[in-house]
């Protein structure tokens, strides 16, 4: 017996030395489960590595063999006859897993030149599969949406909602623990930017830091729900999935007035349509049984596209390339699909055939586009569109914010009544029309009864919205979570299919989409259901142990540090110094912007063709209302990963450029705020301490640390020395941005504070989700 | 013994009991980095038992000559020893297996390998037992033997052993054995035997012999005498790589053209089997083609036969101003390139002597390099390339590099060095290529230098040709706007440097002789409304630029307060009239339409309402600076314009109003109203655009 | 496998024990010798590797790429062909058309009369190619050039060629070839942008250029290309604000440093180390990239060289000049877009305009590399997105014509690099209308010029949306007919 208890010593000194070593824990061999999963384990390895070939596109299949389906993978080889593919139970007697294994490069499979490999732990893993009876499921996102009972969770005290008791679960499989809740007021910043995208003020600060009431919390996120501001933050992500924009794309790129719709959307957020509305109106608005103005106002949203006007184009060409985009757009926002890989073949990975790809176009067929070749200028909107009169805003269209005596045009959608057979195009060229194929939508998702749902845009957003239909509900759901924590439960927020991320918690994703259909597709609701978990909460102190075994903080044991979007960091600049001009909608706005950059790339022709700076309050406008001229963006979105609104994305990088800091350094906008700020305290003439003290607060949203306070007391004074010594030098500093600037201001004072504040705005914190 | 003999015991059990373990978590169990070593000493163990088991049995053979008591010790002892060195090799080997996913020759040895431990382990208990014993000690012995044949085929390769006498039985090829065995067969051992053999017959084709060949496959012959493109064979590799039918399928090696090419002409020349390249006549296509393309020794690819730098030196050496990057993953050679001529320090090369051996290409332009710096450059041995391009060396400097045996290419341009560095030049056999532009070399000295390196190409680089002079740019304003007060400064100037602008005021043109423009200078517009002043530039070596005259108008009277009740057409995108028509520019030559600079109007009337709080000038004219689409105007763009006064801003009185039905539309107009206005704080400006026409306006005056 | 192979991966991956497990490689390899880039700082490198190495070696280490946008007609500039001087005002035979499609601004012409250029050629260098008149200095310089007579595209109007043209791509934000190569090879000079930008205008009727075409698409924004502008601030908000000189600068960013590190304290994210070192990064460009766009202090035979424009900021000239200086310094991918060739008529006088521009300072950019010793590392690509008709687009007269767009062939030149020096590639037939031998796609093109970079254009792929993309989409086949 002794000589066990030997064994088991030495098994302990093995299993801890991949504990205490980190360089071996970052690179560890990942261990194959006891049970392999064919959608969570083998399919990921199946579709990455072998579909491109053996996958659902029968043109490109190789061997005529396929391993997407059992049928496929269980026959017999064609070309080397009494072999398979695959025998359930015997991987030495599949070729599958022969051909993975096999050291011959002729043999060896992926074959070299499609420079793919698999690893070990993938080879194994085909190996347990194939010996657990290689059996094949649907893939997860296309089974229906049914609400997953809570884990059960011993210890309570970590939890405040259902959304904790999944995320909770996990953690004590990874044996990790969640971070303490995170200090109030860094939890009050948080929230206040991710439901409002402002800083919380001052008053807002003390409010909150007072209140120790049980529910304070809830009460500001109430509150905050309700703020007009709600509307801007969430629709600043729709402009990217709508590709939103203020002129027409391409190379003249002549101007745009699509600014109502997108005030439409404000409003809608505001008023918390429920997203199946909020989505029917943009896509079927105009086929609504009931009109009604603001439904069609709103169908808007594809008519956003990017409109060639370049004299001499093939008009079909672009007619197709128009109608594409409408129903890749409708694949990636609405279904969170790699739809538009269908145009050419069959998906390579999913279950889409080509004729199925355009049997979604049909939908769109008959939908406008530019009829005519001739370049033509000043062409601000192309028909159809509404002409909105001011009579006409006070009618029925009160949210909208216009100014000018003009009316001011915003395309909509209407069925052409134009007799169109939607054919196949083979290769997706548009001169290559093939068979005629009839509107359907892909049935793996959802089969379009046609007894349900009319054959056109308004049956398409039933079939969306159907209680069955798998995706509309996670994908959207997805994407609200991403914008809270950062990634999505599914990384991958344009792609569900199978060469898309898997879920990190299916059945949390699965119990929120369930929770949101069931409560009539509410959005405020589904925000509130976030930002209250304990989760959501947590601070986001990082420990060696969790950067080690979750780097990207997948599985939330702490809230990740984000850095906001351009439009925060603009309107933080903004509203933390008092310059914001908080106004609602509006036409879209040119701020601070360098010298030259429209004329350097234009064509010299159209309206856009030079850059003409608005002054006064309109300078001081959300991000939001920035100008998009599409082929020359706002230099600070471009540089803080803001999207080019080309194409419909649904998501945006988070990187890290030197030009991110040149901006915050040198960008009018920023110094012109801190001069701003600056100025207002110094007039209050109270101590320079004072006066750190209150712009910290209202830059950083939290009370300034003692040590802090040292690092910039002491800068204040040597940069208070070095303007005495020099006061032209601090006349020139201050003379910075239109805002009129306080008339016998202390010249020497509001420059060495003016240093002090920007400096503020340059910490790393200044822009994170702390 | 007794002690030795149950600790034995003990230790064997408690590996066997660690062995079974393995086995049964063989997927989940790690291998700690530290253990892995002692996997990888597997290969070196190994020989142990085997050495010591061959021994056994020996012994086990030639009991009888020995005597039992002193058998047994041997005899045991030995067992002991095999067990334990055959139980560790064991354990070791499953380590150094779980490092690798098993091939299938692996999982054979792994397994007999294992068996075997047991085996020796039972013959360990069962040691009693003798004819038990004996049968097992042979079986065990005969197991090692293949264990220790699959075990070599891993390491050397299956057919290790067997290989020699393989390939022996192949007979030797040359070129004077037929073109077919030595060019062609080859291709298709390469390419396509391995779906169409003795064995696997794909499309019921084997072409692993002329003979097989022969007999054709499903699809009748491969390849038809003369006739390739008829051939099944050279069609199916001419179709598109997608197609069904394409041979060989997708994503298998693909035949070369060069590889196509040969078989085609081969085949054209009629499917010989027997002629020899030797054989083939002179000038003979296939002849040629063997010659050309496949005899002639490709460029091969440079190797170096230095080893390469770790990684980690060359992380640690890369900082923000020097650039370290290894050729390619294939190649050790490094190149280097240092930037920043402030931060820049002797050290940031002797640092580099760690990888000394592999910097091959070096790039230190702009830099403060002198012999210092060039002594450390003469110890990189395999240095090929040289950049000093604008350093600061010294011809005497040069001397270090004829320690760089191998610099092929040397560049100087921008340096003082002078002809003198021939002396080290010539000591560099290797020596390909000098770029000596812009160095104090003459001309003269260049051609002298390439006489005496005639291997050595030097280049001289671009040489201005003396009677071809360029043509100055024109001069150009630098100071902001051309609407100024009179004896306002104005400042024309040039963007290249040394340039000399001459200027006249009056008709005449500017010339050598022209007064000199140094700074700015006030201009007196002496009551006019505008005045042009003509410039013209110089400069050594340079054609005079052309004349660029400018126009400078007059701001006469400026309106303390200036608003529009409508802005003008778009203005939300194109900014206001009342800011467009009292900026300080007036455009000459743009585009006229919508824009930032034209304010343009059509339904709505243009109405400007100047305000002037001192109204002791009065003023007499009002200038209006107009501009149509003069091309496609039928009428005339203004149907009227008016000037109204007035003094309270309520009671407002027509000063002038014009009308223009019959005027001829150009392109530009200035419209002047003539008023007396005595003593009025407010003048108003109206013009109506005519029906379905639009107006721009681009500057008000008022004198 | 070659003996350095072996030893490479033992000395890269000690984990390895088999010779044959040595043998693989591949991303794995290349990952793990990524070389850290500065110009990534976030932890994204870690997922995402800027491979930061070339696949094999290869001579080009830099390309400046000077595209002229709107198409310069092929028929003026490098494609000779005396036959449609002769044919002069004869139909286009529909025999030659064949399925040819036609933009919308000749589509309903009633008739396709040829026309020959109306400008002479002569033959140059060793090589004998012909080159125009119009083009004096690119001529003496032939052979340094490798002229690629029979380029062909897929596009037929300028955005979606021009797009196709820098990103394999007519639609969608897919990353351009800088981007690619930023993402592949990483950058050489760390205080310096690895992919820069630089726009200019000539006289002729212009097309248009967009961020689109130097974006990074889905690969990370560090490989976006910066634009340079021609103001006293060459890249936005380098220089700093008024009353703010180094010095306070410098002072500034120490107490901003010394602050992160408070929050790093507190936090413990790796992302605030990268922070700092980005701000440091900015600081070092503030002083190093003025240093190379000022051009005043060149030396007078430079300004010569690329004429008197070049003094001029902004200029085709000028711009060439700053190429060179930006390359010298190791800027990976320098990309010139000079507009004013979209010749649909009055193409004599508006193309004798544009040559006049670009000619010579094209021809010293290449010269200027030569003299320096680093013409054989920087591959120089000069050409547009398409050619021109070989029949009248509009009127035909004795002395003026017009071209439209042209898809199916055009000619385009690079020098350096590897490149064949002194030949011509590739032919069309004797109207100059369709290709007749060795056909050049855009792909091929770029295909071949990430060859000369030492990149494979198969192997460096991203993958994005459930897709491994790349600048090649599935095509492209590396033209060997070009290499040196």
């Amino acid at each position: 017996m002794k000589h066990f208890y030997y064994t088991f010593l030495v098994l302990l000194s093995i299993s801890s030395c991949q504990k205490n070593n980190n360089d071996y824990v970052k690179i560890p061999e990942k261990k194959v489960p006891k049970i392999v999963d064919y959608n969570f384990d083998v399919r990921p390895i199946l579709s990455d590595k072998c579909f491109n070939c053996h996958g659902p596109d029968a043109k490109k299949r190789s061997a005529d063999l396929r391993l997407d389906t059992s049928e496929g993978a269980y026959s017999k080889l064609k070309e080397t006859p009494n072999k398979y593919a695959i025998v359930p139970n015997k991987p030495k007697e599949s070729e599958v897993y022969n051909r993975i294994i096999s050291k011959d490069t002729m043999q060896v499979m992926p074959p070299p030149d499609s420079h793919l490999s698999l690893s070990n732990y993938e080879k194994k893993i085909i190996k347990k599969w194939i010996e657990q009876g290689a059996d094949y499921k649907t893939h997860w996102s296309f089974l229906p949406v049914s609400k997953p009972t809570l884990p059960n969770i011993t210890s309570k005290n970590k939890i405040n909602n259902e959304i904790d008791y999944f995320i909770i679960d996990k953690l004590n499989q990874l044996e990790l623990e969640p971070n303490q809740k995170a200090d109030k007021e860094r939890l009050l910043k948080r929230v206040s930017f991710d439901i409002t995208g402002l800083p919380p003020t001052i008053e807002m600060q003390n409010k909150f830091l007072t209140d120790t009431s049980p529910n304070a919390y809830e009460k500001i996120v109430e509150e905050l729900l309700t703020s007009k501001h709600y509307g801007e933050k969430m629709a600043s992500s729709w402009l990217d999935v709508a590709r939103y924009a203020d002129s027409h794309g391409y190379q003249d790129d002549d101007l745009r007035t699509m600014w109502p719709w997108r005030d439409w959307v404000i409003h809608a957020f505001n008023e918390n349509y429920g997203y199946d509305k909020f989505v029917t109106w943009q896509l079927a608005g105009d086929l609504l049984p009931n009109k009604n103005l603001e439904a069609l106002l709103a169908t808007g949203f594809n008519r956003n596209n990017k409109i060639n006007q370049e004299g001499g184009i093939i008009v079909e060409e672009f007619r197709i390339e128009t109608l594409t985009d409408r129903t890749n757009t409708f694949g990636k926002a609405f279904l969170g699909l790699t739809l538009e890989c269908a145009k050419c073949h069959d998906h390579k990975y999913d279950p889409i055939s080509q004729k199925e790809y355009y049997s979604t176009f049909a939908f769109f067929e008959k939908t406008p586009y530019r009829a005519h070749a001739g370049g033509v200028a000043k062409t601000l909107a192309e028909k159809p569109f509404i002409d909105i009169s001011s009579q006409l805003i006070k009618d029925s269209l009160p949210f909208l914010n216009k100014k000018s005596y003009e009316n001011v045009k915003s395309m909509v959608m209407e069925e052409r009544d134009e007799v169109r057979n939607t054919h196949l195009l083979e290769r997706g060229a548009y001169d290559a029309k093939g068979e005629v194929v009839t509107h359907n939508l892909p049935k793996s998702i959802l089969n379009f009864d046609k007894t349900k749902f009319s054959s056109n845009r308004l049956g398409m957003s039933k079939w969306l919205f159907d209680r069955q239909n798998p995706l509309t509900s996670r994908v959207y759901v997805n994407r609200i979570w991403q914008e809270f924590f950062g990634i999505g439960i599914v990384k991958t927020l344009g792609d569900f299919g199978m060469q898309g991320d898997l879920p990190t918690h299916v059945e949390l994703l699965n119990w929120l989409s369930s929770d949101f259909i069931e409560n009539g597709w509410n959005i405020k609701r589904l925000v509130k259901k976030i930002v209250t978990s304990a989760t959501y909460k947590q601070a986001t102190v990082i420990s060696q142990e969790k950067m080690a075994i979750d780097p990207d903080n997948r599985y939330l044991s702490r809230m990740s540090r984000l850095r906001y979007s351009s439009e925060m960091i603009r309107d933080h600049v903004l509203a933390s110094s008092g310059l914001l001009n908080t106004e609602i909608g509006g036409r879209s706005v040119k701020v601070y912007q360098p010298e030259g950059m429209w004329k350097a790339t234009s064509s010299g022709r159209g309206l856009l063709s030079s850059y003409v700076q608005d002054h006064g309050s309109d300078l001081y406008k959300r991000g939001i209302y920035i100008f998009i001229k599409r082929t020359t963006l706002p230099p600070v979105q471009m540089f803080f990963d803001a999207n080019t609104r080309d194409q419909c994305e649904v998501n945006r990088q988070s990187t890290m450029t030197p030009l991110q800091a040149l901006i915050m350094l040198n960008d009018p906008t920023v110094l012109e705020a801190a001069r701003v700020l600056s100025e207002k305290l110094v007039l209050k003439n109270s101590s320079p301490e004072k006066n750190i003290e209150i712009a910290f607060r209202k830059v950083l949203c939290r009370n300034i640390k003692p040590e802090e306070k040292t690092i910039f007391l002491d800068y204040y004074s040597k940069q208070e020395a070095l303007f005495k010594s020099d006061p032209k030098r601090a006349e020139d500093f201050i003379t910075i941005g239109e805002f009129p600037s306080k008339k016998d201001r202390d010249v020497i004072k509001v420059a060495a504070l003016m240093q002090i504040i920007h400096t503020m705005y340059n910490m790393e914190e200044t822009i994170i989700k702390s | 013994m007794k002690k030795i003999k149950s600790l034995v015991l003990n230790t064997l059990l408690f590996l066997h009991c660690l062995l079974a373990f393995m086995l049964l978590f063989e997927t989940v169990v790690k291998i700690p980095f530290w253990v892995q070593p002692l996997g990888r000493m597997h290969p070196l163990i190994l020989h142990f038992p085997v050495a010591f088991i061959s021994l056994l049995v020996i012994l086990n053979l030639l009991k009888k000559q020995l005597d039992a008591i002193s058998f047994e010790k041997i005899n045991l002892f030995l067992l002991f020893l095999t067990s334990l060195s055959t139980t560790i090799a064991t354990l070791m080997g499953l380590l150094l297996s779980l490092e690798e996913t098993g091939s299938e020759l692996m999982i054979l040895h792994k397994w007999i390998g294992i068996s075997i431990s047991f085996m020796i382990y039972g013959l360990v208990v069962f040691y009693k037992h003798k004819t038990f014993f004996k049968a097992l000690l042979y079986l065990s012995f005969t197991s090692v033997i293949f264990a220790g044949h699959y075990g070599a085929g891993l390491t050397h390769g299956t057919n290790f052993i067997t290989e020699p006498i393989i390939s022996a039985y192949k007979p030797k090829q040359d070129l004077n054995s037929s073109v077919y065995n030595f060019f062609i067969q080859p291709i298709l051992d390469k390419k396509c035997t391995s779906c169409h053999n003795d064995q696997k017959l794909k499309g019921n084709l084997n072409l692993s012999s002329l003979k097989a060949i022969s007999e054709g496959g499903k699809n009748g012959p491969l390849w038809l005498a003369h006739q390739p493109e008829k051939s099944n064979f050279i069609e199916r590799l001419n179709l598109p790589l997608e197609h069904k039918k394409h041979m060989p399928p997708n994503g298998k090696p693909q035949l070369t053209q060069k590889e196509i090419e040969l078989i085609k002409v081969w085949i054209q020349q009629g499917v010989n089997d027997t002629i020899s390249y030797h054989g083939l006549k002179k000038g003979d296509t296939l002849k040629n083609l063997i010659t050309k393309k496949w005899l002639q020794k490709s460029k091969l690819k440079k190797t170096y036969n230095f080893s390469f730098a770790s990684k980690e030196s060359i992380d640690n050496l890369n900082s923000p101003f020097r650039n370290i990057k290894q050729e390619a993953p294939t190649s050790p050679a490094i190149n280097v390139a240092i930037y920043g001529r402030s931060t820049f320090n002797t050290k940031s090369l002797t640092e580099l002597s760690e990888i000394q051996e592999q910097i091959t290409n070096l790039n230190l332009s702009k830099l403060p390099i002198q012999k210092k710096e060039l002594e450390f450059v003469s110890t990189l041995k395999n240095l090929e390339k040289l950049v000093l391009n604008g350093s600061d060396i010294k011809s005497n400097d040069i001397k270090e590099l004829a320690a760089c045996t191998l610099l092929n290419s040397i560049s100087l341009s921008n340096t003082n060095v002078d002809a003198s560095i021939l002396t080290t030049l010539e000591k560099l056999k290797n020596l390909k290529e000098v770029f000596v532009w812009n160095t104090s070399i003459t001309p003269e000295e260049i051609a002298m230098l390439q006489k005496k390196l005639p291997n050595v190409n030097i280049i001289e680089g671009f040489v201005q040709d003396p009677n071809n002079e360029l043509k100055l740019t024109p001069p150009i304003l630098l100071s902001k706007g051309n609407i100024i007060n009179t004896e306002d400064p104005i400042l024309i100037g040039h963007k290249m440097k040394g340039v000399e602008i001459r200027y006249s005021l009056n008709k005449s043109a500017p010339d050598k002789n022209a007064p000199l423009l140094t700074k700015e200078i006030p201009l007196t517009l002496n009551g006019k409304n505008n005045r042009t002043i003509k410039t013209i530039a110089y400069k050594e070596g340079w054609k005079a630029s052309k004349i660029q005259s400018f126009t400078f108008f007059s701001r006469g009277i400026v309106p303390s307060n200036f608003e529009v009740t409508y802005d003008g057409i778009l203005s939300e995108y194109l900014g206001s009239a009342s800011n467009i028509l009292i900026d300080d520019y007036v455009l000459n030559h743009s585009r006229i339409d919508f824009s930032k600079y034209w304010a343009g109007f059509n339904k709505k009337p243009l109405i400007a309402i100047a305000e002037f709080e001192d109204n002791s000038t009065p003023i007499k004219e009002i200038v209006l600076s107009c501009g149509f689409k003069a091309h496609k105007a039928k009428k005339y763009p203004i149907k009227f314009a008016e000037i109204w006064t007035s003094n309270d801003k309520i009671n407002w009185k027509l000063a002038s109003k014009k009308t223009f039905q019959k005027l001829k539309v150009s392109k530009r107009k200035n419209i002047s109203f003539k008023i007396n206005s005595k003593d009025t704080h407010y003048i108003k400006i109206v013009v109506h655009a005519t029906q379905g026409y639009t107006f721009f306006v681009n500057q008000v005056f008022f004198h | 496998m070659d003996k350095e192979v072996f030893e490479h991966q033992i000395n890269i991956n000690r984990r390895h024990f088999f010779k044959k497990a040595a043998m693989g490689m591949g991303g794995v390899a290349l990952g793990s010798l990524m070389i850290p880039d500065l110009f990534t700082g976030s932890n994204k490198t870690a997922i995402q590797p800027t491979l930061g190495l070339k696949h094999f070696a290869s001579k080009a280490k830099r390309i400046i790429m000077l595209t002229q946008n709107g198409a310069p007609s092929q028929l003026e500039s490098f494609d000779y062909k005396p036959k449609l001087r002769d044919m002069f005002g004869q139909e286009l035979p529909d025999s030659v058309r064949g399925e040819q499609r036609l933009t919308g601004m000749t589509a309903n012409q009633k008739s396709y009369p040829l026309v020959g250029s109306k400008v002479d050629f002569k033959q140059y260098g060793k090589s004998g190619t012909y080159i125009s008149d119009l083009f004096p200095n690119i001529a003496k310089i032939t052979d340094d050039i490798c002229v690629i007579k029979s380029m062909h595209t897929d596009a037929i109007n300028h955005d979606p060629a021009l797009t196709f043209l820098q990103t394999g791509s007519q639609v969608g934000s897919r990353p351009s070839m800088g981007s690619w190569l930023s993402y592949g090879l990483g950058s050489e000079n760390k205080n310096l942008p690895a992919f820069c930008v630089l726009l200019s205008k000539g006289k002729g009727n212009g097309q248009g250029v967009y961020s689109k075409l130097w974006g990074n698409g889905f690969l990370d924004s560090t490989h976006q290309g910066v634009q340079l502008s021609a103001s006293e601030d060459p890249i936005l908000y380098l220089k700093n604000p008024k009353g703010m000189d180094a010095d306070s600068r410098r002072k500034m960013l120490n107490h901003l440093g010394s602050l992160n590190e408070l929050g790093l304290e507190e936090f413990g994210d790796p992302e605030i180390k990268a922070k700092i070192k980005q701000y440091e990064m900015a600081y070092r460009m503030q002083t190093a990239v003025p240093e190379i766009t000022d051009v005043s202090k060149e030396p007078d035979h430079i300004k010569k060289m690329y004429g008197p424009d070049s003094m001029i900021p902004g200029t085709y000239a000028a711009n060439c000049l700053l190429a060179r200086k930006l390359s010298e310094s190791g800027v990976r991918f320098v990309q010139l877009y000079h507009q004013g060739w979209d010749q649909h008529g009055n193409l004599v006088n508006e193309m004798g305009s544009q040559a006049k521009d670009v000619d010579q300072a094209s021809a010293a950019l290449i010269t200027d590399l030569k003299q320096r010793g680093l013409l054989d590392e920087t591959l120089v690509i000069w050409g547009g997105e398409f050619g021109r008709t070989n029949y009248c687009q509009g009127k035909l007269t004795k002395d003026n014509y017009g071209r439209d767009h042209h898809p199916r062939c055009y000619s385009l030149f690079m020098a350096g690099g590897g490149v064949k020096a002194g030949t011509s590639y590739g032919k069309t037939d004797e109207l100059g209308y369709n290709i007749v031998e060795n056909p050049v796609h855009i792909h091929d093109l770029q295909a071949t010029i990430m060859h000369l970079m030492g990149l494979d254009h198969e192997k460096l792929t991203y993958k994005h949306l459930g897709r491994r993309f790349r600048l090649t989409d599935v095509h492209g086949h590396v033209v060997k007919g070009i290499i040196a």
